[in-house]
C-alpha cells in the first residue's frame, strides 16, 4: 500500500510539471502565432532566415511549465541556458555581431558610384520618427515611442539593439513586428509606390553605375566610421562593426575573416538572435494591448518610410537634368530590407520597362538606409538614454 | 623585418602602457576625513578617519596593489622603489571590494593598523592638522592622485565637489557623502524632460532627422568629391597608358612620352587619348587589310567526335588476379 501511494504522489507530481497542467490560453495562442510564423517561412517564403528561428523559438518561450519548480529553464531565469543565450540580446551584443556580418556581405560599390543616393537612405528614415510622434500620441512614453519608431527602419538588429537599450520590456513585440514587416515588404512597398509615382516616372531608365576602384572600397568604411561616428558616436556600436565588416571584405587581405564574418559567425548569431527574441515573447509580455498598438505603429512606420523615400526621389529629380534623373522606384529602397526592398525597385521597374534592371541602382539606397537606420538609432539613444 | 616586427611591439606596448595608465587616472581620491568621532564606524564600531576612492569611469577596474601614503617624500622619484613601498601603504590583494565597478567607491580607515582587516591600511592620520595624501599605482612610483586636506573640524569632510571634479570643499558635518557620490541631485531625467517639453515628438524629430541627414550628406560630399577626383585620376591613367609613375622609377623617358601624349590631348582634344592620329590609321588600316585577306580565324561552329576505342570500361582491367 506504501508502495502505491509512492507512486500515485509522484505521479501526481510529475503531472503537475507537465504543459498540460500549466497550459494557458495566451501560451496556446502563442504557439499558434509562431506555428504560422514557421509556416510563412516555409510555405510563403518571406524571411526564412529569420522567420524560423524566432517562430520555433515564440512555441519554446510559449511551452508552460511550473514556474515556481525552479527547474532554471525558462528565458527570464538566471542560470538556464536560454537565460545565457539572452544575455546577447538584453545587453545588445548580438545585433552589432550581425551588423559585422552585414558589413561582410555588403557591397557598398552602388552607393560609391553614385553617392547622392545616400540621401535617399536619409530621406526614408523619416519613417522613424514620423512613427515616434505617431508612438507618442498613442500614449508611449518617449523612450518606448523611440523603441517602437525604429521599426520603421526596417532593420531587424537595430530595432533589437535600440528596444533593449530603451525599452527591454517591449523588445519582444518590436522585434517580432519589425522582422514580420520586414518580411511583409513585398506586399506593403509595391502599392505605395505606384500610388506616388507616374507612368513616366516608373520607365525613366538610369545611367549605369561606373567602375569602383578597390581605393575607394577600401576608404568608404573608414571614412564612413570616421563621418559618422564622430556625429553620433552613441552608434558606435552597430556601425563600427558594419563598416569593420565591411573592411575586412574590401581590404582584399583578410577575406578568411570575412567570408567567416559573413557566413558563419552571422548565421550562428542570426539562429540565436531569432531564437531568444521569439522566445522572449511569452504569451505574458507578448499579449497585451501595446503589442496591438506597436504593430499599427510599426505598419505606419514602414508606409512612411516608403513613401519619404519615393518623394524625395521626386523631390531630387526636380533639380537633376533631363538624362541624370532618378526613378522613384529606387526610392522605396532607402529603408533598409536588405535585399529585400531592392529587389522590389527591381521587379516593380521590370513591370513596366521589361529592360529597365533597377537592382543595382536600388543596392545604393538600400545600403545607404542600413547606415541612416543605424545613426538614426545611435541618435535616439543619444537623446532619450 | 625584424626592425618591423620591434616597432610593431614597441608600438603595442606604449599603447596598452597608455590604456593602463588612462585606467589609473579613472581612480581619483574623492572625499577624505581626518577627525572622524561620531561619523562612519569601522566593523570594530571605532570611528576613524578615512579615505573614500572614487572609479569615476564606466568601466571596473581593481584597484589592489595600488599604494596610498601620506609622506610626502616619496615625491622624490630619487627615491628607490623598495624605499618607497616602506612609506607606502599597499591596498591589499584578495579583497572582493577592491574591485571597483563603473562609478563606485570604496572607502579605507587609515588608522595604521592593517591588521584589523583589508580595508585598514597602515597610513595614520593626524586630526586637526593639513594632511597631504597620494595614491600611486602599482609600481609605487607614478601618482595616480593627491590632495592636500586642510584642517577639519570634527566630522567634516575634504570632497571633491562632484566626483572626479577638480574643484575640493569642506563638507559640514550633515553634508558628508562616505561611500556614496558627492553630489546627489534628484534631477529629472532625460525622458522626463523630453515628456514635458516635447510632448507631440515635433522637436526631437526633426533634430534626430537633420542628425541623420547631416552625417549621410557628409558621406556624399565626401564621395561626391573623391568620386571626381578617382575619376580624374583614372582618366590621366588612361591618358598616360602607363601605372601611375612611382619615384623610383622615374626616367626621363616616361616623362618625355607622357609630355608626347599631352602635347597630343592638347592639340588633338582629350578625345585623342594621347594617341597620334597616324597610330588610329596605321591600326585601321591594318584590321581592314586583314579583314580583306580573311586572317581573322572562321570557326565552322561544328563539333566533330570521332570514336576511339579505348578500353576504359573492360572488366578485367578492375578485376584482381588471385595468385594460384
Amino acid at each position: 500500500m506504501g508502495f502505491t501511494n509512492f507512486l500515485v504522489e509522484n505521479f501526481n507530481e510529475f503531472l503537475t510539471y507537465t504543459g498540460f497542467a500549466n497550459a494557458t490560453a495566451g501560451n496556446i495562442a502563442m504557439i499558434v502565432v509562431g506555428a504560422v510564423l514557421i509556416y510563412l517561412a516555409i510555405k510563403k517564403d518571406f524571411e526564412p532566415l529569420l522567420l524560423i528561428p524566432i517562430g520555433l523559438g515564440i512555441i519554446l518561450g510559449n511551452i508552460p511549465f511550473r514556474t515556481d519548480a525552479g527547474l532554471e529553464i525558462g528565458l527570464y531565469e538566471d542560470n538556464s541556458v536560454l537565460n545565457i543565450f539572452y544575455q546577447g540580446v538584453r545587453m545588445g551584443w548580438y545585433p552589432p555581431l550581425v551588423f559585422l556580418g552585414i558589413g561582410a556581405m555588403t557591397d557598398f560599390s552602388a552607393l560609391i558610384a553614385n553617392p547622392k543616393l545616400v540621401l535617399i537612405g536619409a530621406a526614408a528614415q523619416f519613417g522613424i520618427f514620423g512613427a515616434y510622434m505617431v508612438a507618442l500620441a498613442l500614449g508611449f512614453e518617449p523612450n518606448q515611442a523611440a523603441g517602437i519608431a525604429i521599426i520603421g527602419g526596417a532593420d531587424g538588429p537595430t530595432a533589437i539593439f535600440l528596444s533593449s537599450k530603451l525599452c527591454p520590456n517591449l523588445m519582444g513585440a518590436i522585434a517580432v513586428c519589425a522582422y514580420s514587416y520586414m518580411a511583409l515588404v513585398p506586399l506593403i512597398q509595391p502599392p505605395l509606390m505606384r500610388l506616388l509615382t507616374t507612368k513616366k516616372e516608373r520607365v525613366i531608365r538610369m545611367k549605369p553605375a561606373r567602375q569602383v576602384s578597390q581605393t575607394e572600397r577600401i576608404l568608404f568604411p573608414i571614412i564612413g566610421l570616421l563621418l559618422t561616428t564622430f556625429l553620433v558616436p552613441s552608434g558606435l556600436p552597430l556601425l563600427g562593426m558594419l563598416f569593420f565588416g565591411n573592411l575586412l571584405k574590401e581590404s582584399g587581405k583578410t577575406t578568411r575573416l570575412a567570408k567567416t564574418a559573413g557566413s558563419a559567425l552571422n548565421d550562428v548569431i542570426v539562429m540565436l538572435l531569432g531564437l531568444t527574441v521569439g522566445c522572449s515573447t511569452q504569451a505574458s509580455e507578448f499579449l497585451t494591448i501595446n503589442t496591438l498598438f506597436i504593430f499599427a505603429v510599426g505598419a505606419c512606420a514602414f508606409a512612411v518610410a516608403t513613401a519619404s523615400g519615393v518623394l524625395f526621389v521626386k523631390l531630387m529629380n526636380l533639380f537633376l537634368p533631363e538624362g541624370k534623373k532618378l526613378n522613384p522606384l529606387i526610392g522605396n529602397a532607402g529603408v533598409s530590407a536588405v535585399p529585400m526592398s531592392a529587389r522590389i525597385s527591381n521587379n516593380l521597374g521590370l513591370e513596366y520597362d521589361r529592360h529597365n534592371f533597377l537592382l543595382m541602382h536600388a543596392m545604393g539606397p538600400n545600403v545607404a538606409g542600413v547606415i541612416g537606420s543605424a545613426v538614426a538609432a545611435g541618435t535616439l539613444l543619444g537623446f532619450l538614454s | 623585418m625584424k626592425k618591423f616586427g620591434l616597432l610593431l611591439g614597441t608600438l603595442l606596448l606604449t599603447g596598452s602602457s597608455a590604456m593602463f595608465g588612462q585606467m589609473e587616472k579613472s581612480i581619483r581620491l574623492n572625499e577624505v576625513m581626518t577627525d572622524n568621532t561620531a561619523n562612519l564606524q569601522d566593523e570594530y564600531g571605532k570611528c576613524e578617519a578615512w579615505v573614500e576612492i572614487a572609479n569615476v569611469s564606466y568601466t571596473t577596474y581593481n584597484i589592489r596593489g595600488m599604494y596610498l601614503t601620506t609622506d610626502r617624500s616619496v615625491l622624490d622619484k630619487k627615491i628607490s622603489v623598495p624605499e618607497r613601498v616602506k612609506r607606502m601603504s599597499i591596498i591589499p590583494n584578495g579583497e572582493p571590494r577592491t574591485n571597483l565597478g563603473a562609478r563606485q567607491h570604496l572607502l579605507l580607515f587609515c588608522n595604521g593598523t592593517p591588521a584589523q582587516g583589508a580595508l585598514h591600511l597602515d597610513v595614520k592620520i593626524d586630526p586637526g592638522k593639513p594632511t597631504w595624501i597620494g595614491l600611486f599605482s602599482g609600481n609605487a612610483t607614478d601618482l595616480v592622485d593627491s590632495v592636500t586636506v586642510p584642517p577639519l573640524g570634527a566630522n567634516q569632510s575634504y570632497a571633491r565637489v562632484k566626483d572626479g571634479a577638480r574643484l575640493w570643499q569642506i563638507k559640514p558635518v550633515d553634508a558628508v557623502t562616505p561611500g556614496i557620490s558627492n553630489f546627489i541631485q534628484a534631477s529629472e531625467t532625460k525622458v522626463a524632460k523630453l515628456k514635458r517639453d516635447d510632448p507631440y515628438g515635433f522637436g526631437i524629430s526633426v533634430l534626430a532627422m537633420s542628425i541623420v541627414f547631416a552625417c549621410l550628406a557628409m558621406l556624399f560630399l565626401f564621395f561626391t568629391f573623391f568620386g571626381w577626383l578617382m575619376h580624374h585620376r583614372s582618366t590621366a591613367k588612361k591618358v598616360a597608358g602607363v601605372q601611375p609613375l612611382k619615384a623610383g622609377v622615374k626616367t626621363v623617358e616616361k616623362a618625355m612620352e607622357i609630355g608626347n601624349k599631352t602635347s597630343i590631348i592638347l592639340q588633338d582634344g582629350l578625345k585623342s587619348k594621347g594617341i597620334d592620329k597616324e597610330i588610329y590609321i596605321a591600326v585601321i588600316a591594318m584590321a581592314i587589310k586583314q579583314y580583306q585577306n580573311n586572317v581573322h580565324d572562321m570557326e565552322s561552329g561544328v563539333i566533330t567526335i570521332k570514336p576511339k576505342h579505348t578500353d576504359w570500361n573492360v572488366e578485367y582491367i578492375q578485376m584482381t588476379q588471385f595468385h594460384e
